[in-house]
């Protein structure tokens, strides 16, 4: 009896054999899934796994490639108090987050003690403050200056916040902070596409499949007010999504074994168009203006 | 289950070096039998990534493979003797899938963890 864990539905439905593309729903591409496995029950269960794009990941990005840095398009780290509830503290620790992790990276010292600041009161606030434990925060203080090694301490925050939440079972929190932090890089992003950079073009095309995965994960929870009433803006950028073309190409994968390494050959080339560009920004700036009220 | 996954995170951590930055999740779901965890995953054009899996606390109890959007295979760790990590790097962004499952005459059931890090 061969069960499935877990099926990241968006995926899936990019990665359905041809012969059987008229079926287009996550629990029908299960069923294929598991009769290329031999034929057994499937079982779909709550433990849903979603791999989001790291706020972190994407301000490395956005220094090896963008303009420089920009105080004025991020968030005032004295503004903690625009989010009265669990909900908008959640995201707004994300979008913190990826302002420290992006103020971090350009040896902004006193701004990023400003932004650990605001996300240690944000995680204070709900309840999460086993994200930021002493000995991190001092490591971070003692680290100012070497972005490399605030970016692994950031991420490590991230990390920690994310045991912490799915430990207490608080999976609605969690994915509330990945949607916090990848809205505000994803915004951050889309500002320095706007100047015409093609790297960041690009890179908003590629981000297609991870905003995907991280709808799929905010639907796990339809009670959530605060996910319901972003659907909208959610709905808005979806769509906008759904016009950006990727085609995959397979290509075999070398390795090599003395760094126990592979190195993958395929990838996906990504179209959009340029309505479909200003769309998506235009609407990134809205979702995000609901998360952040900025 | 949490403290058995809890402490199973923080040996899997040490297949993480130093300077390789976490994406800021823990991958975790309790297997039995030959239940498979998998989640999708993007791998970024020109980064490099380390991915580290364990289940118990002993190594080589939990098999996982990187498969690419059309479900060919690109990577299983029975091939490299049940390595409880590997490192990946894409020359162009691509959509993977990571599934793990326990291994064949091993555990009966167990805390699958997989963690994801990359650096520049």
């Amino acid at each position: 009896m061969r069960f499935l864990i877990f099926l990241s539905v968006i995926v899936l439905i990019g990665c359905q054999d041809p012969a059987n593309k008229e079926q287009e729903s996550g629990d029908s591409l299960t069923t294929l899934d598991a009769q290329k496995e031999g034929g057994s029950d499937i079982i779909m269960v709550d433990g849903a796994l979603f791999s989001i794009p790291s706020p972190v990941e994407a301000a490395l990005f956005i220094k090896d490639n963008g303009s420089g840095f920009r105080e004025d398009i991020l968030l005032n780290p004295n503004s903690t108090d625009l989010y009265p509830t669990s909900a908008q503290k959640a995201m707004a620790l994300g979008a913190y987050g990826a302002e420290l992790g992006y103020v971090s990276m350009y040896e902004q010292n006193d701004r990023s003690l400003s932004y650990m600041g605001a996300a240690r009161k944000l995680a204070d606030d709900i309840g999460m403050t086993g994200a930021f434990s002493e000995d991190l925060v001092r490591r971070f203080s003692n680290n100012l200056g070497i972005p490399d090694s605030l970016v692994v301490l950031v991420s490590d925050i991230y990390k920690a916040g994310d045991l912490y939440l799915k430990n207490n079972d608080r999976n609605d929190i969690a994915a509330l902070v990945l949607l916090g932090g990848w809205v505000e890089s994803f915004y951050i992003t889309c500002t320095e596409a706007e100047k015409g950079n093609i790297a960041f073009h690009k890179r908003i095309a590629e981000q297609k499949e991870g905003l995907m995965r991280l709808k799929a994960m905010l639907d796990m929870y339809p009670e959530n007010v605060a996910i319901r009433e972003l659907k909208p803006q959610m709905d808005n950028l979806i769509n906008d999504f759904n016009n950006v073309k990727a085609n995959y190409v397979f290509k075999r994968p070398e390795v090599i074994n003395a760094k126990q390494l592979t190195v993958l050959k395929g990838g996906s080339v990504h179209e959009m168009d340029e309505t479909t560009f200003k769309n998506i920004i235009a609407h990134t700036k809205e979702l995000r203006k609901a998360i952040t009220r900025n | 289950m949490h403290a058995q996954c809890d402490t199973t995170v923080t040996l899997c951590e040490r297949f993480m070096p130093e300077d390789y930055i976490s994406d800021g999740q823990t991958y975790r779901a309790f297997l039995v039998d030959d239940e498979i965890a998998e989640f999708s995953t993007t791998f970024f054009a020109g980064v490099n990534y380390r991915v580290a899996v364990m289940t118990g606390t002993e190594n080589g109890k939990l098999e996982f493979r990187l498969l690419d959007e059309h479900r060919n295979l690109l990577f299983s760790s029975k091939d490299y003797d049940m390595t409880p990590f590997w490192n990946f790097r894409a020359e162009s962004t691509q959509e993977c899938v990571i599934e793990a499952e326990l291994k064949k005459g091993g555990l009966d059931s167990g805390c699958a963890v997989i963690l994801i890090s990359f650096s520049r």
